[in-house]
């Protein structure tokens, strides 16, 4: 059992220190400039060891510095899924954009308070608050003392339970965000014959509405839907319908 | 045609396939030792003979003594009367390491094994090529004396010189060193191995470079001079000598009629009869008497004096650099805008152990980002001498204005001065112009706060890389798209559902009278079990039976919902007429023991516990 744990914690610590060197090969690509390098050692590192806010960052300067304006958005995108609101992020994000001679959408004020936090922010605090209300319910049944605690809990976590449900419903569409990362032609139908309907720009976020033979059947900021190729819109999170 | 050729080819292989068993059947071996007596000063050949139609290799055993080393093999084709036979012929250097009489045991060749083989080997300078003998042939005549044979042995043998600026070094220290092998006129030599180093006081380079040749004469002496234009290290503290080690095989041309190359002949055709066939001494003549010598050429033995490193005044940032050192810095481009990466370089050249050379290079700070060095050595000459040392680090200005690269400091111990040296750079200013969009902030996502602050910007308008860390998420799915998310949500439902289930049960059963008073009787009856088990216990026999009727009355008023007190025999009798008769007893013999003050023993106690209890069971099966 103990050399199970010392094998487990050796070879967590050797993952660790791979990581490490990993992260300052492409630190050190992108000090010299070697951008390609810079990014496919970030992406490494992202296969190896998971998300990062910083690598995801990195990776989406190394991207842009490339001329792939289209990578460098999807990957500030996923940053700001980890890490919302972030202000370097959101201002890499528009100088992504901007090269890419793309306007963000206009964001309204109820969705830009809810993207304050992450949707994945508001499951946890819905959760927490489900949690508090059953404990607090629990109280209310009880005798004593007990109940005096259980009305403002039940009141503080309804309140949270319903903020976190609306903040979670207004940032509902965001988890179908996809970012196109070549210049692409919508379709009519889900197949390459099919007839155009509207062009997609490298860097453009569509709405993925489903999914069918490779293709994404995405609706655009501007409310026009079409079909595009799966390698054309890459989710910005994991898709699943 | 081709079908005719298939055939023929496959014939060919199965007859090929059918005659590999008995090669060695249809092969004749000889062996040879010519001479078979020399003395320990010279070599003699043999040689292993196969004619036939395969070829096989020899096994050559050791022999104590003596050293049997491989030196050449032939094929040739004999035709004799229209049948031809292919020999095979392997031939052996052979030496010995003192005198005396040795046998090499029977050699193995293929399944046959031969005769052994006698060898005498006399002392050193005796020469038994004039006196051949054993029992494999050798010419007898025109022998070359023993004395002077060891002679021209000694005079061929080729020198070996080293060649030192100085006597004296420190230990780590580089030191140009000349090596010279010494070829008298008219003796050839063939190099069996490059020149090495032996031992672990020092360190050589540049042996494996080819040597330079040279005719030089010494004394009147003509010599080919080869010259090895190497580095000597010292590795460690002492007086060692320089042990470098030069295999040659010599070959030493005397006056003779024997030949080796008519040994080699009389090897090949099997004529190992004195006198017969190759055994002429005009043939012998024709190309002289030579003797092989395999030798192993070394410098002589003068010791060198290496010192070591004195402790006293070494600095701190000393890395083991000995010899004479300059360095330098630069910057490239010499400025820049925030977050623009800049190459800072420190040069170290000079004459020394340049591999030793280290340098930590720059450090972070609040004005810069700097990123490990990479080192690379350039010399400027074949030995690797001289040359410079390059340590090329990128740095990024993280703040405008004007900024200051810190001055570097290298140490190292220079030998001709006997003392350390530090050198230290100059500080480099630096001119960095603003960004986009710049502003200072410390270049991490995390010391960005979510709202009101900025990030620092490089010349492309871009927020500069922050500090990577290990990832945060395995994965982007949504929380609520996993389903461990859904089942913490359901847990805490389904738990507050039993709890207040449980706590309204417990409520509601608590509140009811009925249920009260039946629990209560419930207790009652238990103690009173209890206490008549006591009683029991003590022979107590009146304080039993009071227990035991307490306990039925409990029980019965529990059942017929009456209050304790009025449960009597008469009851009894009224609410169970069949069934009552063994209560009646017990309550019966509860009055004589309570009021009669009757004493039973302790057995008939028991047994009146087994009816209460059993009675006790009826009850709880009616009810």
């Amino acid at each position: 059992m103990k050399a199970c744990l010392a094998l487990l914690l050796f070879l967590a610590a050797a993952v660790a220190l791979c990581d490490q060197g990993l992260i300052a090969t492409a630190e050190h690509a992108t000090a010299t400039g070697d951008y390609r390098l810079a990014a496919q050692t970030y992406e490494q590192v992202l296969t190896q060891q998971g998300y990062s806010a910083p690598v995801l960052f990195n990776l989406g300067n190394a991207w842009l510095r490339l001329g792939k304006p289209g990578r460098a958005i999807l990957e500030y995108e996923r940053a700001l899924v980890l890490m919302p609101d972030n202000p370097a992020i959101e201002s890499n994000l528009a100088a992504a954009q901007q090269r890419a001679g793309i306007t963000p959408p206009a964001v309204g004020p109820w969705l830009a308070t809810a993207r304050y936090f992450g949707f994945d922010t508001y499951a946890w605090a819905a959760l927490a608050a489900i949690w508090v209300l059953c404990a607090a319910l629990v109280l209310l049944c009880l005798r004593g003392s007990a109940r005096r605690f259980a009305r403002p809990l039940i009141l503080v976590a309804a309140l949270t339970l319903c903020v976190s449900a609306d903040a979670a419903v207004l940032c509902w569409p965001d988890l179908y965000r996809a970012v196109i990362l070549s210049p692409a032609t919508l379709h009519l139908a889900p197949a390459q014959s099919a007839a155009a309907s509207g062009s997609l720009r490298e860097g453009d976020v569509v709405w993925i509405q489903g999914r069918y033979a490779g293709f994404n059947l995405v609706r655009t900021a501007d409310g026009h839907s079409g079909w595009v190729s799966n390698d054309a819109a890459v989710p910005v999170r994991v898709f699943r319908r | 045609m081709k079908s005719r050729i298939q055939v023929l080819v496959a014939l060919f292989i199965t007859l090929l396939a059918l005659g590999a068993g008995q090669v060695d059947a249809a092969n004749r071996y000889s062996v040879t030792l010519d001479p078979p007596s020399f003395s320990a000063d010279e070599s003699s050949e043999l040689t292993v003979t196969i004619s036939g139609d395969e070829d096989a290799v020899p096994i050559i055993p050791r022999v104590p003594g003596l050293v049997i080393n491989p030196d050449g093999q032939s094929t040739s084709i004999r035709n004799m009367n229209g049948a031809v036979t292919a020999i095979f012929a392997r031939t052996y250097r052979v030496t010995a390491s003192h005198e005396g009489t040795f046998t090499i045991p029977p050699i193995q060749i293929g399944s046959i094994t031969t005769a052994p083989v006698t060898v005498r080997v006399t002392a050193a300078g005796t020469g038994s090529r004039a006196n051949p003998g054993g029992d494999v042939a050798g010419s007898g005549s025109n022998r070359a004396a023993g004395a002077d044979v060891a002679a021209a042995v000694r005079a061929a043998m080729p020198i070996m010189k080293v060649i030192l600026p100085k006597t004296r070094m420190y230990v780590g220290e580089l030191v140009p060193i000349q090596i010279k092998a010494y070829f008298r006129e008219g003796i050839s030599a063939r190099l069996e191995g490059p020149l090495a180093a032996a031992g672990d006081a020092f360190t050589v380079s540049g042996l494996d470079k080819r040597p330079t040749q040279t005719e030089e004469a010494v004394a009147g002496v003509g010599y080919t001079v080869l010259t090895w234009n190497s580095v000597l290290g010292a590795l460690k503290s002492g007086e060692y000598p320089i042990d470098l080690e030069l295999p040659l095989t010599v070959n030493v041309q005397l006056p003779g009629s024997d030949s080796d190359m008519a040994s080699r002949l009389r090897a090949l055709f099997g004529t190992a009869a004195p006198g017969a066939f190759m055994d002429d001494s005009d043939f012998g003549n024709l190309f002289g008497k030579v003797i092989q010598k395999s030798v192993t050429l070394k410098p002589d033995p003068t010791p060198l004096t290496v010192l070591p490193l004195p402790v006293d005044g070494r600095p701190a940032d000393f890395s083991g650099a000995v010899g004479q050192f300059q360095v330098a810095t630069s910057l490239a481009p010499a400025g820049g805008a925030v977050g623009d990466p800049l190459t800072f370089k420190l040069t170290v050249t000079g004459k020394g152990n340049l591999s030793r050379v280290s340098s930590d290079g720059l450090h972070d700070s609040a004005e810069w980002r700097v990123y490990r060095p990479e080192s690379k050595v350039t010399a400027d000459d074949d030995t690797g001498l001289q040359g410079l040392k390059t340590f090329s680090q990128p740095v990024v200005p993280l703040q405008t204005g004007q900024l200051t690269l810190p001055g570097l400091s290298f140490s190292y111990f220079d030998p001709e001065a006997g003392r350390y040296v530090t050198r230290a750079t100059q500080p480099v200013q630096v001119t960095v112009t603003p960004g986009a969009a710049s502003n200072q902030v410390a270049p991490t996502l995390q010391a960005a706060g979510p709202r009101g602050s900025t990030a620092s910007t490089g010349a492309d308008a871009l927020a500069t890389d922050v500090a990577a860390t290990g990832g945060s998420a395995a994965t982007l799915e949504p929380l609520v798209w996993r389903r461990w998310f859904l089942g913490a949500t359901l847990v805490p439902i389904a738990l507050m559902l039993a709890a207040v289930t449980l706590i309204r049960r417990h409520q509601l059963r608590s509140s009811d009278p009925a249920l009260v008073l039946h629990a209560a009787r419930l207790a009652a009856v238990r103690i009173n079990l209890e206490s008549m088990a006591a009683a029991l216990h003590r022979g107590d026999t009146p304080a039993f039976f009071s227990a035991a009727r307490h306990a039925l009355q409990e029980r019965l008023a529990d059942l017929w919902q009456v209050p304790a007190e009025s449960v009597d025999p008469q009851l009894v009798a009224q609410q169970l007429p069949e069934q009552g008769g063994e209560l009646q007893a017990i309550f019966a013999m509860a009055e004589k023991a309570t009021y009669a003050g009757e004493s039973l023993s302790a057995k008939a106690l028991q047994e009146w516990q087994r009816r209460v209890l059993e009675q006790m069971d009826r009850l709880e099966a009616i009810t």
